[in-house]
């Protein structure tokens, strides 16, 4: 991003933060909520409801920090991969651990 | 809910402790008529003190929780009563303002 | 995107505020409206406006009143959907329900039938349910809609959008989107606490309308965030519904867990058995409350597999002295009237959720701090209207050099949105009043003039907004606040020629209910009176100055 450029970003930058930012967000905060539940139950021997509270509680302070990121970020791309990358494998893990006894 | 007058007393004592916390800022200094600068520091610990004295009113008239509750949302609502009690008086006097233009 | 962190915050602000802010003041409005959903319950429905009662006797009054209940034709047509065979002309019965809270005079009863064939054997159960007077044991008739809990309450979550949850996601949306704003607007503002109590009305409107919105959106900062948050979090498991896919067999293990440490039986025993009486039970139950120095009335009464063998009668306690959303339930056996199991403490976690949970939902008794939540949601209304003002004030004289109709749609939105909203709000409750009391599907009418009204405002403030396009006021909100005024009078006086429960009787009857609403109506008549003279006299004034070139001073 050069210095020069214009102060109104235009429609398809928008686009692209707010995908990140919603749809990127929202996987990344729910691979938060099933590996972060998954992780008390196992590590720190809370049980399920407990454990998934715990993780509601801080999901959506979660998921405020990653959307105001996503339009504060310098490099879209690198945050987009993060977001999606890191919240598909949270789901993905979580989803194996939950599984697996 | 318990005995109102604690209650009342909270709601003074935040109105206090705002408007001592409000006057303590230059403009709103003036805004009273007042030249020069404001006691600062007397002004700030009254203020904080009304203010505290205000959550100790909130302890002592309902349960803790409830009191969590009750003394932010009076604090807020002191604020914006003397915000509003302010707004009412001729703004701080700066430089003197330029001429209405002539139509 | 952006030179600066800054710079980023404050387009998030603007965008986000500006595009969510209209569902924002639905869910603020509607919010606030919500914490005396109950009273305007009361107003909407004469017949209700007694006094509260404890929870009457079982006994003696609610179990024939609960052998009344039936399902209702719709309940019924949909129940129909779900079963494989024809469903029979009186379906088992599973669970009664009774609910009442320290500002409801009348009791909600439900019953929940069993469907014996059902599609889908998680899905099986359908409800049918009865208003009834706890003074006499009459029932009210349930085509009265509870205007404020029924209509008003479900609207500042759901949007009275059901289709696949549509309403719920688009406010989730709008909650982040504040919270987002809050932030945002905290990065964006500089000077936040030197700027806390400056309030400039006699500023030119930019100005004025942005010390405004600041002072609104400071003051009552925790307020706004906390309500946004947690609204959020009581329907997590909508947002991230992981329980029932994702991790779905741990949840499913944790249920039978939870079934088997209860002792309270899943399925019905099969075999017949009376129920012991269900007044003494409920008489042990507050005494053991009291005994732990919990004294309370009961809050909800429930019964699962009626008429069978392993019965169990469940009591609650009304939370009306604390925040936490609490229940001290105590489970008792059907048919002989022992305690199976008292509910015990919760760990710290659920606790929180409990208090997290309770703060919004407030449950508790406490008029001073109910009064504050009013006027905290009034308060995030006045930010998010000015939020309109300012954007639109800041970029029409702009728009107007450009040719731009973009200013012209917003102030249209915002109308529709402040003084629409308002309007269809109030129009409802004349509605309420004017309607023949035995009209079939009253409620439905009533819902009907709600929406139509809205839409009238929003075509009428399309079409009285073109001044906008030169840079002056819209007429548009003028003349919608001389119609809440003439709308908000109505509706008193409706009330005092429907009913005769006029102000002078309810004030010196201490009825607040009843008073409480006349009186608020009055007041938004005066008021929407001052706005609509105020905004009167500003139109020609700005016309003027606009055509020069300059902001107004004064």
């Amino acid at each position: 991003m050069s210095a020069t450029k214009a102060a109104t970003p235009g429609p398809r930058e928008i686009a692209a933060r707010l995908a990140t930012g919603l749809l990127g967000g929202w996987l990344f905060t729910c691979g938060f909520v099933c590996l972060g539940t998954v992780l008390l139950m196992r590590g720190a021997a809370f049980d399920f409801e407990d454990a998934q509270s715990l993780a509601f509680l801080l999901a959506f302070l979660v998921f405020l920090i990653v959307l105001l990121w996503s339009f504060a970020a310098a490099r879209l791309a690198r945050t987009a991969s993060l977001l999606f990358g890191s919240g598909a494998l949270m789901t993905a893990l979580a989803w194996w651990l939950s599984h697996t006894p | 809910m318990a005995d109102p007058l604690l209650l009342a007393g909270a709601l003074l004592l935040a109105i206090a402790g705002m408007a001592s916390l409000a006057l303590s800022m230059e403009a709103h200094w003036e805004q009273i008529g007042r030249t020069g600068p404001p006691p600062r520091l007397l002004l700030r610990t009254l203020g904080w003190l009304g203010l505290l004295l205000s959550l100790a009113c909130c302890l002592a008239a309902d349960h803790v929780s409830m009191a969590a509750l009750v003394w932010p949302m009076t604090i807020a609502a002191a604020a914006a009563l003397v915000a509003l009690c302010l707004s009412r008086l001729p703004e701080r006097p700066r430089k003197p303002s330029p001429p209405p233009p002539r139509t | 995107m952006f030179k600066t962190f800054r710079l980023s915050m404050t387009w998030v602000h603007t965008w986000f505020g500006l595009v969510l802010g209209f569902v924002l003041m639905a869910c603020f409005f509607f919010g606030s409206l919500s914490v005396y959903d109950r009273e305007i319950d009361r107003w909407a429905i004469p017949a209700s406006r007694f006094e509260p009662q404890p929870m009457p006797s079982f006994d003696r009054m609610l179990e024939p009143a609960f052998r009344t209940i039936k399902l209702d034709a719709a309940t019924r047509a949909e129940a129909q959907t779900r079963s494989r065979s024809p469903l029979p002309e009186t379906l088992p019965l599973h669970e009664w329900g009774a609910y009442t809270t320290h500002r409801d005079p009348v009791l909600q009863m439900w019953s929940g039938f069993e469907l014996p064939d059902p599609k889908d054997p998680e899905n099986d159960h359908a409800f049918g349910s009865l208003t009834l007077d706890p003074r006499s044991g009459t029932p009210l008739p349930e085509t009265a809609l509870k205007i404020g809990s029924r209509f008003f309450y479900p609207m500042h979550y759901s949007l009275h959008l059901h289709w696949m949850d549509l309403g719920y996601w688009i406010v989730g949306l709008a909650a982040m989107a504040m919270l987002a704003a809050l932030v945002t607007g905290i990065v964006m503002h500089r000077k936040i606490f030197r700027e806390l109590f400056t309030f400039r009305p006699r500023k030119h409107l930019q100005r004025s309308t942005l010390d405004l919105h600041n002072l609104t959106g400071v003051v009552a900062l925790p307020f706004h965030f906390i309500f946004a948050l947690s609204g959020l979090i009581i329907f997590a498991n909508l947002y991230f519904p992981v329980s029932g896919t994702l991790l779905k067999p741990l949840a499913e293990a944790h249920e039978k867990a939870e079934i088997a440490r209860s002792g309270l039986p899943e399925h019905a025993a099969g075999i017949a058995a009376p129920l012991a009486s269900v007044d003494a039970m409920v008489a042990k139950a507050q005494r053991r409350w009291a005994a732990r120095g919990m004294a309370g009335e009961v809050g909800l009464l429930s019964i699962h597999h009626v008429g069978h063998a392993n019965a169990t009668v469940s009591v609650y306690r009304a939370g009306t002295d604390r925040v936490t959303l609490t229940g001290e339930g105590i489970h008792f056996k059907g048919s002989s009237g022992t305690v199976i199991r008292e509910d015990e403490a919760v760990s710290a976690v659920h606790g929180i959720n409990d208090f997290i949970t309770g703060l919004h939902l407030q449950h508790f008794r406490h008029w001073m701090l109910r009064a504050l939540y009013f006027a905290g949601g009034l308060a995030g209304c006045a930010c998010i209207a000015t939020g309109f003002i300012f954007f639109v004030e800041k970029r029409k004289r702009q728009h107007a050099k450009q040719g731009k109709a973009g200013a012209r749609w917003v102030d249209a939105l915002a109308v529709t949105t402040v003084t629409g909203m308002l309007c269809a709000t109030v129009a409802m409750l004349v509605g309420n009043r004017l309607l023949p009391a035995d009209l079939p599907l009253r409620g439905d009418w009533e819902e009907r003039i709600f929406w139509s009204v809205w839409i009238a405002a929003l075509v009428h403030a399309f079409w009285r907004s073109a001044p906008v396009l030169q840079g002056r006021i819209a007429p548009a909100w003028r003349e919608q606040c001389w119609a809440l005024a003439a709308l908000c009078t109505a509706a008193v006086l409706l009330n005092w020629a429907t009913t005769g429960d006029h102000l002078l009787k309810t004030l010196s009857m201490r009825y607040w209910p009843v008073a409480g609403v006349d009186l608020v109506l009055l007041a938004s008549a005066w008021l929407s009176m001052l706005a609509a003279r105020r905004i009167g006299r500003r139109e020609p004034k700005l016309a003027v100055d606009a055509a020069q070139g300059e902001p107004v001073h004064g």
